[in-house]
């Protein structure tokens, strides 16, 4: 792969990879997964570039997030200058987020945050997607069950 | 059925606001400027550079992944070149085409790494200096992320303890089974046999306790050599003398080669005791093209020296070929270096690092027949006769000119190859052969100032390709 096509990839996808990085391992390390992930595309990709790069990073950053044992609850901090009850809100869906288990954390951030479908997210997992139902539903159930007590709804409405 | 087997209903709002809260969470998260630079960094990376990089380069190359391996003294670092590029004559590979793949944590500094091509990968051989240099064995696959070889049918525990106190690396012989690898642990000489499917290795000893003054292939190419020379005083009234010992599961008792037997170089009174005479055979086993080992010997005193071959044949070694006695500018040495297919050959010459004097590069060629005999090998100028120190590769020999050039020759016309820069670098050399040619690394100073190990940086890596039988 040309360093010319790797810079559009990067650009393309990397802030997508470190939100996804924030949610699911927290932010601490966030930045340091973002770029194993790339480090390791990088030399596949001189060997064999893939069909779809996005899908590839996206396993490669799950796979090293795993590695690294994401599954513990996420570092929170990822506010970096809104208002008092933001930041209180946006505690709490980490906090929340933390208290998943690690599939389902996985699976709730791909389908929510990055927009994926059911059965994309099942193909990156290679999982059913009834699994990927599954997940999505119970870290719904989960989250809402943790959220609802603290208002967030509202704060974010207002 | 119970409650926790049935999923929950999704609530369609909750999902939908699940989403824009996250999204609003990290919204202000972007790659900082150090994570761009990072990832900007990759495409463009160099190898780092340090002190003893020369002296701990080697090579593979691995036909199926495209590797040619370049170790790094203080941090293990494995670096590859593209593998649908392989180099061509004289390419220089640049360091942005290189891709770093760090070995996997080791306990404490590397000490030694033995690197050898398989079908699918690359095995390695990792020796680290803590704990009382544990070995452990390595494998790199098509997908280059490395694996540990674990031994076969030990707990966890006893994977714990040292595997090997691996006191000197051992050359593989050329025609060893990939899935195979000779080891010598201090205590003995062991073949290791490598199941990748398993990711586990079994050992089978073969004695030798004692690591010889020099080792090496067997003629078969499978088994291993230990080569012992005999030194005795002149009052003892011994002669000088050359032992073998086969090891291996094909090996042959090997007779010895007792210098008086066939007789000393030289009858009268110029050519004293044996013991003050320099016997050098090392790497001087070599397989003939008849098929029969073939020893090369040399004799030196003072300013001369001679080259003898002896061939075994039976029981016997015989002397085939005995070189003229050379005189040397200064006190001369000569050092048997390698094989190919049809020729053997050796570099005499003043002592390493003396400026001047000149050295002769000579061939053992045999001829159809049987017989054989020496043959100089002019310098590629006349007006730049040889220096000592050259190095000599598959295909190919390295040669110092006593004006500082350097050139590389093809060993089967002895014509110079065309070279991008024939400055007297300090360089390393590495060879290894792979299906369809030889891969030759040499690292290049890039401080034209002061080109003196160690400290120099290195530019990068030239390689030639040579074709087989070349």
């Amino acid at each position: 792969m040309e360093t010319e096509a790797f810079g559009v990839i990067y650009e393309a996808q990397a802030t997508r990879l470190l939100r996804i990085a924030v949610l699911v391992g927290g932010e601490r390390d966030a930045e340091d997964v973002v770029a194993e992930t790339f480090a390791r595309c990088w030399r596949r990709w001189q060997r064999h570039e893939p069909d779809d790069p996005g899908a590839y990073l996206r396993r490669t950053l799950l796979n090293e997030l795993a590695r690294r044992g994401a599954r513990k609850t996420p570092v929170a901090g990822v506010a970096r200058s809104p208002g008092l009850d933001e930041i209180a809100d946006r505690l709490d869906l980490m906090r929340a987020l933390g208290e998943l288990d690690h599939d389902q954390r996985v699976v709730v951030v791909l389908r929510y945050l990055d927009d994926q479908s059911e059965a994309a997210v099942a193909e990156l997992l290679e999982v059913p997607v009834g699994t990927v139902k599954s997940r999505a539903s119970r870290g719904l159930a989960r989250l809402q069950q943790i959220l609802q007590p603290l208002d967030v709804t509202e704060a974010i409405h207002e | 059925m119970s409650d926790d087997t049935i999923d929950p209903p999704v609530d369609a709002d909750f999902e939908a606001l699940v989403g824009r809260l996250m999204t609003e969470t990290t919204a202000e998260v972007a790659p900082s400027p150090e994570l761009d630079r990072r990832v900007a960094a990759l495409s463009t990376a160099r190898p780092r550079h340090r002190r003893g990089l020369v002296a701990a380069a080697t090579l593979t190359a691995a036909a199926m992944i495209g590797l040619v391996v370049w170790w790094q003294q203080d941090d293990g670092t494995v670096v590859t070149t593209p593998a649908d590029d392989p180099p061509s004559l004289w390419d220089t590979i640049g360091t942005d085409e290189w891709t770093e793949l760090p070995l996997p944590p080791v306990d404490g500094p590397i000490v030694n790494l033995l690197t050898k091509a398989t079908e699918t990968g690359l095995l390695a051989v990792v020796t680290t200096g803590a704990a009382g240099w544990v070995t452990e064995l390595l494998w790199l696959g098509p997908d280059l992320e490395w694996v540990t070889i674990e031994p076969a049918g030990t707990t966890a525990s006893q994977r714990e303890q040292p595997m090997w106190l691996v006191v000197a690396p051992v050359a593989q012989p050329s025609e060893l089974p990939s899935n195979k690898l000779w080891l010598h642990s201090g205590l003995d000489l062991q073949l290791a046999t490598i199941d990748l499917e398993s990711r586990t290795y079994t050992t089978k000893s073969y004695g030798a306790a004692e690591v010889a003054q020099m080792m090496g292939s067997a003629p078969n190419g499978r088994d291993m050599w230990f080569v012992d020379q005999h030194h005795p005083s002149p009052l003892d009234d011994e002669p000088a003398s050359i032992s073998f010992t086969a090891f291996g599961p094909d090996a042959d008792a090997i007779p010895p080669l007792v210098a008086d037997r066939v007789s000393r170089p030289g009858d009268d009174d110029q050519w004293p005791d044996v013991e003050q005479l320099t016997l050098t055979s090392a790497a001087g086993i070599w397989q003939s093209p008849h098929g029969t080992p073939v020893v090369v010997t040399n004799w030196s005193l003072h300013d001369r020296t001679r080259l003898d071959a002896w061939k075994l044949t039976g029981d016997r070694w015989t002397r085939v070929a005995s070189s003229p006695e050379w005189q040397l500018t200064n006190p001369g040495y000569g050092y048997p270096m390698g094989g190919l297919s049809s020729e053997f050959v050796a570099m005499i010459g003043p002592e390493s690092g003396e400026p001047t004097g000149r050295a002769r590069v000579v061939s053992l060629r045999f001829e159809a027949d049987g017989r054989a005999h020496w043959v100089e090998v002019p310098p590629p100028n006349e007006q730049c006769p040889w220096t000592f120190g050259s190095l000599l590769a598959f295909g190919v020999t390295r040669a110092h000119c006593i004006d500082g050039t350097e050139h590389w020759l093809d060993r089967k016309t002895w014509r110079s190859l065309p070279r991008q820069d024939t400055r007297a670098y300090p360089t390393t050399l590495r060879e290894n052969v792979d299906e369809s040619g030889a891969f030759v690394l040499v690292d290049l100073s890039i401080d034209e100032t002061n080109p003196s190990p160690p400290d120099f940086p290195v530019r990068g890596i030239e390689a030639i390709r040579v074709e087989p039988g070349g």
